[in-house]
């Protein structure tokens, strides 16, 4: 991954960076790409997603409805 | 189930990032009120009006209202984002999460929509339009695939997304579960960036409904910026994996993260430290009351049954327990909002009575849900000087009704207790149209909608007068489900397996959904899109377009309306248009306004069909510039309201034609791209397109006058 220049978690680099989000003279996206440009590859990827703990929903919903195709699907079983 | 639901409550967040001063990200579910959100407990607000109910009203002012207190709860809560408000399209009337969408109509879901986006994104909160696109139906929602030709996709449902993006500049789109044409919507690059963003300049980010992120490089490289409610794709695994095998690239993990961040900063989300505050329930809860009661729709009342007499002796109502014990919240699902309080029916109305001085008696039977005590209601139903009966139905997210009636048996319910009594009305509380095989029976209809927190009073200062019913029907109420673009065709709904292992609905009505399908099949619904009748009476007079360069500059329509019955209440102008387009439907609602009035008050009414709006209102999908264009031909303005039409006539067949203009040939030289409007047009009149030189003969022919 190195390639990328991506800093992690202990980079130097990284305490430079963190305030540039926080000049509220700049405009919204050139804080955000500041603030983005700051985080380390895992703080960027922590960030993509919600904080849930990771569930099949898909077959939880698939069991409880008892039908193929699972939650969204306990209608209509009978086209026409 | 229930540790689904748990978890779903209290995990809506991305983590901070305390280092780099960046907040918990909270993020609760709408859009009928502040929904399931980032707390433990979930965190109780204003149970509003489900948003069908909203469309209902005709009036963005009043969704405005409806999405300041949304806004202002969110925000007090200190959540981030609002996962609302929805604009997919009420394509059937038994789609489960209807309740959650305006209507069947792509100008009114806009209009409605962006007033909403406005008010919440006003108070700091990120507003998320969703669901994107063409999730219709609940049915399989995880797994089917939509085909749909592109004009239909273009014309109807994405516009209101259009409208959204253009108009309210909103903050966030939510990609939906469904595949369209094959690509499940989370990863199609066509729908989340080549119109969203390239087209429309959609300048927000993309979140994956719950769960339908499907992958990781596929979905970040379409455009889908953040997943939620998990990592279930987007995790350190599969994202490094996907940076190490090059098949995504940090410069789109940036991108996606820039995007989310850039409305962040927006709204001073980072600035803002986390201090929930205290909803201030009984004023939020009085706002709600006053936008339930208008949007209310009286379908019938004969012989002006309603209002009640406030001093008639005994009431008696009769429902079923979910309409008449307790407040009807209103639909199921993601969205369930935990009410601050709430009103339930026989309080309700003993509060309305007691505030106008009325000694009435109310008194509540409960019908059985298998109906076993029916002859006790008939009893107490001939006993009463006033019978309400109500009924309805409370829709939910993850399941489409089985058919268009109501569950429980309740039109046998109906059908079987009216009569009984000559001053009984219907009290419906509905999230979808229903069917009403009862109708002929019953004097006077009211549709309460899902009210949420204040049904109670609600439903009382309706049913006597303190407050004069003015909504409109926003999807049309069949007639009979065989009068349904899906009779007859599973290909339509639910959808037929063609091979691939999962169904496929095909939209083959194109152009033909709600009205559009109505009157285009030459089919009579029961209740029109924009019927509702009044406990007043308005006139309409003096109406003109004003068109003075055809669809180069904005179209004016004027009336003057006036309040001619003895009570004040407000009527809603509609403005129609007919597109002289082969395939498309007779007419289009362009333009709308809502005017309250006093007794014998008159207001003028000015309603602008601009050719530049977003919702394109003289405008078609054209295949070969891939563009909306006006096309050439004789386009015909319909002005008038609905109050007037029987459950019997079709609104629309009874509004005043403004049509048959002649220009003069001389004016077809140098007509390329203009509309053209004789000088001396004297109503009634169209207006002629000639769209290019090589339409001329063909407008020609259009000019001659008719018949």
């Amino acid at each position: 991954l190195s390639e990328y220049s991506i800093p992690t978690e202990g980079d130097p680099i990284l305490s430079e960076t963190t305030s540039g989000g926080q000049d509220t003279s700049l405009p919204p996206r050139e804080r955000a790409e500041k603030v983005v440009e700051a985080m380390t590859l895992e703080q960027k990827i922590a960030q993509l997603h919600g904080a849930m703990e990771t569930i099949d929903i898909y077959a939880i919903t698939r069991e409880a409805a008892g039908v193929r195709g699972g939650y969204g699907s306990a209608c209509r079983p009978d086209p026409g | 189930m229930d540790q689904l639901a748990a978890q779903i409550r209290v995990e809506r967040h991305v983590k901070a990032i305390d280092e780099l001063g960046i907040p918990r990200f909270r993020i609760t579910n709408g859009p009928v009120g502040v929904g399931m959100g980032d707390g433990t407990p979930s965190p109780p607000a204003t149970s509003l009006p489900m948003t069908i109910g909203l469309a209902a009203g005709f009036d963005p002012d009043l969704a405005y209202t409806y999405g300041d207190i949304i806004g202002s709860e969110t925000a007090t809560l200190g959540q981030h984002v609002l996962e609302g408000p929805g604009v997919c399209l009420h394509r059937t009337t038994i789609a489960g999460r209807n309740f959650e969408y305006f209507s069947e109509g792509p100008y009114l879901s806009g209009v409605m929509g962006i007033a909403v986006t406005n008010a919440i994104q006003a108070h700091g909160v990120i507003a998320m339009g969703k669901h994107y696109v063409v999730n219709d139906q609940e049915y399989e929602r995880f797994r089917a695939s939509v085909e749909v030709d592109e004009h239909v996709l273009r014309e109807l449902y994405l516009l209101p997304f259009e409208m959204l993006v253009k108009d309210a500049e909103i903050a966030a789109i939510m990609s939906s579960y469904n595949r369209i044409r094959g690509v499940y919507a989370t990863e199609c690059r066509y729908t989340l960036t080549d119109i969203l963003r390239t087209e429309w300049g959609f300048d927000g980010y993309v979140q994956s409904d719950f769960w339908s992120c499907r992958s990781a490089a596929p979905s970040l490289n379409a455009g889908m910026d953040h997943e939620m409610p998990d990592a279930k794709w987007l995790n350190e695994t599969n994202v490094k994996a996907a940076l190490s095998d090059t098949s995504v690239e940090i410069e789109t993990i940036d991108r996606a993260l820039v995007r989310r961040s850039t409305q962040m900063f927006r709204f001073g989300q980072f600035e803002r430290p986390y201090d929930p505050g205290e909803i201030d329930a009984e004023a939020h809860g009085a706002i709600s009351r006053t936008i339930g009661s208008p949007i209310a729709v009286l379908l019938k009342n004969d012989g002006g049954l309603l209002p009640l007499d406030s001093d008639v002796g005994s009431i008696v109502i009769i429902g079923q327990s979910t309409f008449v014990d307790e407040a009807c919240l209103g639909g199921g699902g993601s969205s369930k909002v935990i009410p601050l309080y709430t009103v339930a029916q026989l309080e309700g109305m003993q509060d309305v009575l007691r505030n106008v001085g009325s000694s009435m008696t109310v008194t509540k039977l409960t019908v059985t849900d298998d109906l076993s005590n029916l002859d006790e209601a008939k009893a107490a139903a001939k006993g009463a000087d006033v019978v309400v009966l109500m009924a309805g139905l409370v829709a939910t997210e993850g399941a489409d009704q089985s058919d268009a009636n109501m569950l429980n048996d309740q039109n046998r319910m109906l059908g079987e207790l009216l009569g009984i009594n000559p001053t009984t009305v219907v009290v419906m509380k509905a999230s979808n149209p229903v069917l009403m095989p009862w109708i002929d029976k019953a004097p006077a209809v009211l549709e309460a909608w899902n009210q949420g927190t204040e049904d109670g009073h609600v439903v009382a200062d309706l049913l006597f007068g303190v407050v004069n019913p003015s909504g409109k029907v926003p999807t049309c109420y069949p007639r009979s489900e065989d009068d349904t673009l899906y009779a007859g065709k599973p290909e339509r709904y639910p959808g037929i397996d063609e091979g691939d292992g999962y169904p496929v609905i095909r939209y083959s009505e194109g152009l033909g959904i709600g009205y559009r399908w109505f009157q285009s099949q030459g089919i009579e619904p029961l209740f029109g899109f924009g019927f509702g009748l009044s406990y007043t009476t308005f006139e309409i007079a003096d109406v003109s377009v004003n068109a003075p360069d055809g669809a180069n500059t904005p179209v004016r329509v004027t009336a003057s309306v006036t309040n001619t019955g003895p009570v004040a209440g407000a009527e809603v102008v509609q403005v129609y248009l007919g597109v002289p387009v082969e395939g498309q439907p007779p007419k289009r609602l362009v333009g709308f306004q809502k005017v309250y009035m006093e007794p014998g008050e008159s207001k003028p009414v000015t309603i602008t069909i601009d050719p530049a709006a977003t919702n394109h209102p003289f405008g078609v999908w054209d295949y070969c510039t891939r563009r909306f264009v006006i096309k050439p031909g004789e386009y015909t303005v319909y002005v008038g309201f609905g109050r007037q039409h029987s459950a019997q006539c079709h609104p629309h067949r009874c509004m005043r034609l403004l049509t048959l203009f002649t220009a003069g040939t001389s004016q077809l030289s140098d007509t390329r791209g203009k509309f053209f409007v004789a000088e001396d047009a004297s109503y009634p009149f169209s207006f002629v397109s000639l769209g290019s030189a090589s339409n001329q003969i063909w407008a020609k022919r259009l000019l001659r006058p008719r018949e």
